[in-house]
């Protein structure tokens, strides 16, 4: 992120694995962002990244993080957690699993709000004879299609 | 989503949610506005601390009346729980969210989702 200023800043703060922490390290960068002069807006978009990294080590690495901020022309916010089992590292795709793939709009909160989205079915794919059982989302006039008795 | 650490909420414990969000003075206002349609106004930062007391007076107003309008003007944060939360609700179809703060619509904006969640009342 850029805003044409030339002040040189950076900063590094540790914290504890903490749900509050989330709170803590985009409140940091805020009021920092806010102390320099940054516009509002710009400031909001900051702290949206920072809580999305910040809510990664702590909710999924389950350890302290650093958080880590400079700015030279461009914003940059890193979070490095302390748990060396979290390094990144591919994952192979189950063809059937719809779960832990892309954003979980049918997770644990669905029974409760929302409408509930089914396990993808193997059925005809209309551009092929093959079943579909990756789950991809089709355009709704396919699904119409398949979906005819 | 399990308590194994400090500060962790769980979905399931409705008190220690509540507990998490009185401490960075969350507020659930709600106002009745007729015998089907209840206006719920959260206000502060809606994440994934304050996301469970947001569901719980959801679930509690829609059990009870049709409709439950959230009034989103003086939210002054949303992340990604915060939106998963409105885009469930909202998914209900008896949801109606109006009103956005700069800061919410913003965010909407950055995750495609403006025009899905606040239809006509999306901006552009």
């Amino acid at each position: 992120m850029t805003d044409g200023r030339s002040t040189p800043l950076s900063h590094t703060a540790r914290f504890e694995c903490d749900a509050l922490a989330i709170r803590g390290a985009r409140a940091l960068v805020g009021e920092m962002l806010t102390r320099e002069g940054w516009a509002p807006l710009d400031v909001e978009r900051a702290r949206l990244v920072v809580s999305e990294l910040v809510a990664n080590a702590v909710v999924h690495a389950r350890s302290p993080f650093t958080l880590s901020y400079s700015y030279d022309g461009v914003l940059r916010v890193g979070v490095t957690d302390d748990d060396p089992r979290s390094d990144p590292h591919p994952k192979d795709a189950e063809p059937r699993s719809y779960r832990r793939h892309g954003p979980a709009a049918g997770g644990r909160d669905q029974p409760r709000l929302g409408r509930p989205i089914a396990p993808p079915r193997a059925r005809p794919c209309g551009a092929c004879s093959s079943p579909s059982t990756t789950g991809r989302w089709r355009p709704a006039a396919a699904r119409d299609r398949d979906d005819r008795p | 989503m399990t308590a194994n650490f400090p500060g962790t909420f769980d979905h399931d414990d409705p008190r220690r949610a509540a507990e998490l969000a009185a401490l960075d003075g969350f507020i659930l206002e709600a106002e009745l506005l007729d015998d089907d349609r209840v206006r719920l106004s959260p206000c502060g930062e809606l994440d994934m601390l304050t996301v469970p007391a947001l569901q719980q007076r959801v679930e509690g107003f829609l059990s009870e009346h049709a409709t439950v309008v959230i009034d989103l003007s003086r939210l002054t944060f949303v992340d990604s729980a915060g939106m998963r939360a409105l885009l469930l609700a909202h998914g209900t179809g008896k949801v109606e969210l109006k009103d956005p703060s700069p800061v919410v619509l913003q965010t909407f904006e950055v995750a495609k989702v403006a025009a899905l969640l606040l239809g006509d009342r999306a901006p552009g």
